[in-house]
């Protein structure tokens, strides 16, 4: 499975498991987030963003009904397995 | 002439281009004769045929190359209006009425090539070249920032004076370098073909767009546009540019030809297959398609005795056409045009523009020098300031943007394709266009922009009230924080 592709079954099993809308990653490279690969239905609102490891992060929307504490589960769950992700891209230099 | 250092710079470039040659695998997707066989075979469309390829237009999935040869062959005044009502339509129906503004800043002129066309080819001694110092640099960035600029397009000579190292130290300065509120927010380029390896290291400073023109498609004329033991001498190495920049990972890429060189015909299919085979290969085509004409240059005859000059009836044909043929894609109308005819133009589909331009390496830091021959590739034939033209495009009811968005939250390559694709891309551009146009109008405008501006964005308000009440509720929200000072404020 590419680096993208596994970034997007994470962002399904997030959204799913949330009731999200949409979730995506990204690489920051200077001023630009570079898209790595997501799920989800785009809700044309502006999305929400963390940064999960240096140069990583997750951007999600319809979150705006989830609880705080279903939303740090929420971070909890990408920053892990992103940051899995992320260091294995490195790896193999995705 | 090349200095013996310029020419062993160049020897050891064409020697990597060379080894490219043997490599490359890929097959040259622009065959003259199957070009010239499409333009014959739709060398007089029925009114019927005209009608029915504007139909598939309006579906926005592009058209063939055949399908655009109709259009092209078209000479009915009244289906000629027709083509242009369908380009304005797809234009607003994709992108909304929003015109993205940016810059050029040209950083370096010395060049090794030779081309025919080019006032910046090393054997012209008329032109002065030379290449920005940093602290240049900053100035100049300085001065567009003051503006109200914060999108540029940096252009580069293929030097080793602006080689991959120095490429990507002035963009770093670029986005490091701050004027109070002002900055550039996103640094699109215009350079020579690199390898991947050069393409990767391009990526990691973070660019916007990378743009290569192949200038002409038309394999005869390109051998005779470029000397053979140059770099541009090479077609293929030019054609597969962008193939190379996406498998480094570039994933926003730009096309374009010289107009004027060959038969814009041709040129227009040329286009549509070069964004074909980008599709093809990387599911994403051009981010965006740049129609520059050829205009003067100093000591550059054929940039006036060209027989294949565009004039202002093709050329508003051309913009129309791209826009039908490729729907999902950002059409760039530059300041070369003369400020009657880009009003009409940018009516034709046109999706950004710059404005406020100077092309002179260092030309900012002389700003009331509207031109300045003697170190300019070519003449410009719009120099009004930005404000004015800003002033122009509200008069047309127009939102001017200086939206840099969506590369910046991830909507890039692949992910951006799949709103554009589907038209609604607008949903992001209107709204991002309302927040980078209010902070131009509390920073930079004028008094009488200012009024007409905030105009306009109160109508595009009421415009979301009626039809996206959440969105416009958000919206809302956000641009109360500009008002309160905020910056970069984005959807």
């Amino acid at each position: 499975m590419s680096n993208s592709d596994a970034f997007g079954t994470l962002a399904r099993a997030v959204c799913e498991r949330f009731g999200v809308k949409k979730v995506y990653f990204a690489r920051a490279l200077g001023n630009r987030l570079h898209y790595l690969g997501g799920y989800g239905e785009e809700t044309y609102l502006p999305p929400e963003k963390a940064e999960l490891d240096e140069g990583l992060w997750v951007f999600y929307e319809g979150a705006e009904e989830l609880p705080p504490d279903q939303k740090e589960e929420l971070l909890r769950v990408v920053r892990e397995a992103g940051r899995r992700l992320w260091q294995q891209g490195k790896g193999r230099g995705d | 002439m090349l200095t013996p250092e310029e020419q062993t710079w160049r020897e050891q470039r064409m020697t990597v281009i060379r080894k490219y040659e043997e490599t490359e695998k890929r097959e040259d997707f622009i065959n003259d004769d199957e070009i010239r066989r499409i333009l014959e075979s739709k060398a007089h469309p029925a009114r019927a045929e005209v009608e029915e390829v504007l139909a598939r237009a309006r579906e926005l999935k592009g058209l063939t190359p055949e399908e655009a040869a109709v259009l092209i062959n078209c000479r009915d005044p009244e289906l000629l209006e027709e083509i242009f009502a369908t380009a304005r339509w797809i234009k607003e129906h994709v992108y909304g009425n929003r015109i993205v503004l940016f810059a050029p800043l040209y950083i370096s002129s010395p060049c090794v090539n030779n081309c025919a066309y080019c006032g910046f080819r090393h054997t012209n001694d008329a032109v002065t070249k030379r290449t920005l110092s940093m602290e240049e640099l900053a100035d100049e960035v300085k001065i567009l920032t003051s503006k109200g600029h914060k999108r540029l397009i940096v252009v580069y000579g293929e030097h080793p004076v602006s080689d991959i190292d120095f490429m990507c130290r002035t963009i770093e300065k670029i986005y490091t370098t701050r004027n109070g509120r002002g900055e550039i927010r996103r640094v699109n380029v215009n350079a020579p073909p690199l390898t991947v390896e050069e393409y990767r290291r391009l990526k990691e400073v973070g660019i916007g767009t990378y743009q290569v023109f192949q200038e002409t498609y038309h394999h005869a004329t390109y051998r005779k546009m470029h000397p053979a033991n140059t770099p541009k001498g090479s077609y293929r190495w030019r054609l597969f540019a962008l193939h190379r920049a996406q498998e480094a990972g570039i994933d926003d890429v730009a096309i374009g030809v010289l107009f004027g060189l060959y038969d814009w015909r041709f040129e227009v299919l040329g286009l549509i297959y070069h964004a074909m085979d980008l599709e093809r290969e990387f599911g994403v085509g051009p981010h965006t398609i740049s129609f520059p004409r050829l205009e003067p240059a100093l000591n550059t005859p054929l940039t006036t005795s060209s027989p294949y000059l565009v004039g202002d009836e093709d050329f508003k044909k051309i913009v129309a056409i791209l826009r039908c043929a490729v729907p999902y894609t950002g059409l760039i109308l530059t300041c070369r045009e003369r400020p009657e005819l880009r009003r009409e133009v940018i009516r034709l589909g046109v999706s950004q523009t710059d404005a406020g331009s100077r092309i002179a390496v260092g030309g900012y830091a002389e700003m009331e020098r509207e031109h300045i021959p003697d170190r300019q590739q070519f003449q410009l034939g719009d120099t009004r300031p930005l404000d004015e033209f800003i002033y122009e495009l509200c008069q047309d009811g127009y939102i001017p943007s200086f939206c840099t968005s969506c590369y910046r939250a991830a909507r890039t390559g692949c992910h951006f394709m799949s709103f554009a694709k589907k038209g609604l891309v607008k949903n992001f551009c209107i709204p991002n266009a309302v927040l980078t146009f209010k902070e131009y109008l509390l920073d930079y405008a004028s008094p009488q922009t200012r009024t007409l501006g905030e105009e306009v964005i109160r109508c595009y308000l009421e415009w979301f009230d009626q039809r996206m009440p959440k969105r416009a509720a958000q919206l809302r929200k956000l641009l109360q924080r500009v008002e309160a000072g905020e910056r970069d404020v984005k959807f």
